[in-house]
């Protein structure tokens, strides 16, 4: 069964490194999210696991083979990868029907045309675009479009599914319906997706796991929970969750093995973790969740700075000195501006970093 | 308001040069051809007077102007073919890259530029039965006879000039169609790589749908151009051997300045006109069909 490696993948465009020593193994049926910011290097990434792009160094393999090896010479040519790639603008055949653009690599494939014929119609009861089959591309609309490139991807039941921001010419709202379906498709074809996106509520929401990364480098492979509750680092931190992180500077002083004295928000806490905290801890940024910011009562007194509903939730901002401390409130709220508005910290899940190199150094509770 | 009609006549003059132009050289020049026509204008006569339709009857019952315009679609159909297969091949070998493919890009044009008269002797000389590289390098290897002459025949003579004519219009298409094809998005050449299709199906059911309107539109400019060439077989075979390579433009001019029947060969140029017109509307209607034939599938 297919399982993708990528051992030290790296891809330079002249001296520019747009891929930095990737290592990275998905396993069979995964749905994999490649997040990041613009320019981080995941188009190339994918890319290069399907063939379109040739790695400087490293080598892939997908599932027994090894597709691409540059120190053996290996290049496998795309269509030998058996895998499906879903454009971002669909590329959809404009002059062929959704019938026949569904169908055409399938006769490529050499299909009977018996066999061709039943795949076609199921793939177009699956994605419910059969009212659509004598239609060309250029009569759908987007959506529509988007599940015929689907449809056609989808058809000669590759053993991966490769999608570069397949979403993001769509509008909000078909953009919702689509993830879903495309969760749901997931689960319906038994295969491995691996998917392009900077948008982190869609990685969230779709992924088994997320691929983050920054300027080239891999960040963190962790399951979507795991990005969110225990970030690896300060960017990871703050790229994921909406709205983000609070990141409060500290000062702190060890106490013990699980223990750490922290001065921050003007006050003196103690930090606490269930594992040895290592590294040092003198200069920290704490980051505390918005949802853990309790308001209404507790020990630190701030002000209200913004209130901002959303419906269901509502995120207000709160003043305290010279640190602004980010909540998120369920339901609707609305406070009136400079209230006096005192607020606590509940969990045991925030994170410290050390602030020099920006790494986690431990997550635990603050009295 | 009053400052845009400013502008206006302003406008107006500086392309009243221009238009003076082209009334006296180009407008003024074709009304006088329709008149003449209806004439019996010579150079070699005095005087002249309207005869109506006479010398589009004499033409039309003249075997001589039939087997012109014979040999003129013969000229037509070949070069249109030849330069459009040349174009398109040469188009595509340069779309596909290769070593030196970018100064080739560059120099391609200079058939086209050059001067078709410059062409025609070029042609001429490197066609000629002694000293001509091209007959010499066929003879030296056996090819042809030694006393082998491009000249004699009417189809040879034909295909020479044909030849000489196909090498200055192809990079017209090369170039048009290149074009055409780099913009082709390359998201549609990956999906084509991914599904793992043939070199010839990829051009059949990718590269041409894109470049086909370009490929219409080179036709019809080569078939004008063509039609009406006149430059070319002029210079290398001036209509001869015994009228062999004499196509409706070739007549047209020695009926005008070696005859100086210019009545009859404005009435010519008309008729010329015409069958152009026809052809041209035929296929518009012709393809017109086809698009709505399959579109009622
Ligand atoms: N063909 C190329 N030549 C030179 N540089 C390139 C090329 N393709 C990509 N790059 C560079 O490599 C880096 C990574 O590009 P990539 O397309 O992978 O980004 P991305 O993560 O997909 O960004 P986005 O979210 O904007 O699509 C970018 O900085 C880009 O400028
Ligand atoms: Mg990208």
């Amino acid at each position: 069964m297919p399982r993708i490696v990528l051992e030290h993948v790296t891809k330079c465009f002249d001296k520019f490194v747009a891929v930095d020593d990737l290592n990275l193994v998905i396993e069979d049926r995964d749905f994999i999210t490649l997040l990041g910011p613009s320019g981080c290097g995941k188009t190339t990434t994918l890319r290069m696991i399907a063939g379109l792009e040739t790695p400087t160094k490293g080598r892939i393999t997908i599932g027994d083979t090894v597709v691409f090896d540059s120190e053996e010479g290996i290049d496998i040519s795309p269509a030998k990868r058996d895998i499906g790639f879903l454009f971002q603008n669909y590329a959809l055949w404009p002059h062929m029907t959704v019938y026949d653009n569904i169908a055409f690599g399938l006769e490529n494939l050499k299909w009977p045309k018996k066999k061709i014929e039943e795949r076609v119609k199921e793939m177009m009861a699956m994605l419910k675009i059969e009212q659509f089959e004598k239609r060309f591309p250029s009569e759908l609309s987007g959506g529509q479009q988007q599940r015929v490139a689907i449809a056609r991807t989808l058809a000669p039941k590759p053993r991966v599914l490769f999608m570069d921001e397949p979403l993001s010419n769509l509008d909000a709202k078909l953009r919702l319906e689509m993830r879903s379906e495309l969760k749901r498709l997931h689960v319906d074809t038994d295969s491995t997706f691996v998917y392009v996106t900077h948008d982190q509520l869609e990685a969230m929401a779709l992924a088994t796991k997320i691929c983050l990364m920054n300027k080239a480098v891999l960040q963190q492979y962790d399951p979507p929970l795991v990005v969110y509750n225990k970030p690896v680092n300060l960017f990871v931190a703050d790229f994921v969750g909406n709205p983000t992180m609070n990141f409060i500077n500290a000062t702190g002083e060890r106490k013990g093995f699980n223990d750490v004295f922290v001065h921050m928000l003007g006050k003196d806490l103690v930090f606490h973790s269930s594992e040895t905290i290592d590294g040092d801890v003198s200069d920290l940024v704490i980051g505390i969740r918005p949802e853990f910011v309790k308001l209404g009562e507790g020990n630190f007194n701030g002000v209200v700075y913004t209130t901002l509903p959303s419906g269901m939730e509502t995120t207000v901002k709160v003043k305290h000195g010279e640190d602004m401390v980010t909540s998120v409130v369920f339901g609707s709220v609305d406070f009136s501006h400079s209230l006096d508005m005192p607020f606590s910290i509940v969990s045991d899940n925030i994170i410290m970093f050390e602030k020099a190199s920006g790494k986690r150094i431990a997550i635990g509770s603050l009295s | 308001m009053a400052l845009g009609r400013k502008n206006n006549a302003a406008g107006y003059i500086l392309i009243l040069p221009a238009l003076i132009m082209l009334a006296v050289f180009v407008i003024y020049p074709m009304f006088m051809n329709i008149v003449m026509s209806f004439r019996n204008y010579s150079l070699l006569r005095v005087g002249d007077q309207n005869i109506g339709l006479q010398n589009y009857q004499d033409l039309i019952s003249d075997s001589r102007v039939w087997a012109a315009v014979s040999r003129t679609f013969v000229w037509t159909i070949a070069n249109v073919i030849g330069a459009l297969l040349i174009g398109m091949g040469s188009a595509l070998l340069l779309f596909a890259g290769f070593k030196g493919s970018g100064i080739i890009k560059s120099m391609i044009l200079i058939p086209w530029v050059l001067p078709s008269v410059i062409t025609g002797y070029i042609w001429s000389l490197m066609l000629q039965e002694d000293a001509g590289i091209i007959t010499y390098i066929l003879k030296s290897l056996g090819i042809v006879a030694h006393d082998f002459s491009w000249f004699r025949t009417g189809p040879l003579s034909m295909s020479a000039a044909i030849m000489a004519n196909m090498w200055r219009a192809f990079p017209f298409f090369s170039l048009m169609i290149f074009a055409k094809l780099s913009s082709v998005p390359q998201d549609y050449i990956e999906a084509s790589e991914l599904e793992g299709v043939s070199p010839w199906q990829r051009f059949r059911y990718v590269l041409f749908p894109f470049i086909k309107p370009t490929v219409t539109i080179c036709t019809y400019l080569c078939f004008i151009w063509s039609f009406n060439a006149y430059d070319i077989l002029k210079v290398m075979t001036n209509g001869g051997p015994a009228e062999l390579t004499t196509t409706m433009s070739i007549m047209v001019q020695r009926e005008a300045f070696q005859f100086y029947e210019i009545s009859r060969a404005s009435a010519m140029s008309i008729i010329m006109f015409f069958i152009m017109l026809a052809v041209l509307l035929l296929a518009k209607v012709l393809l017109a069909a086809k698009r709505r034939l399959s579109n009622g599938r």
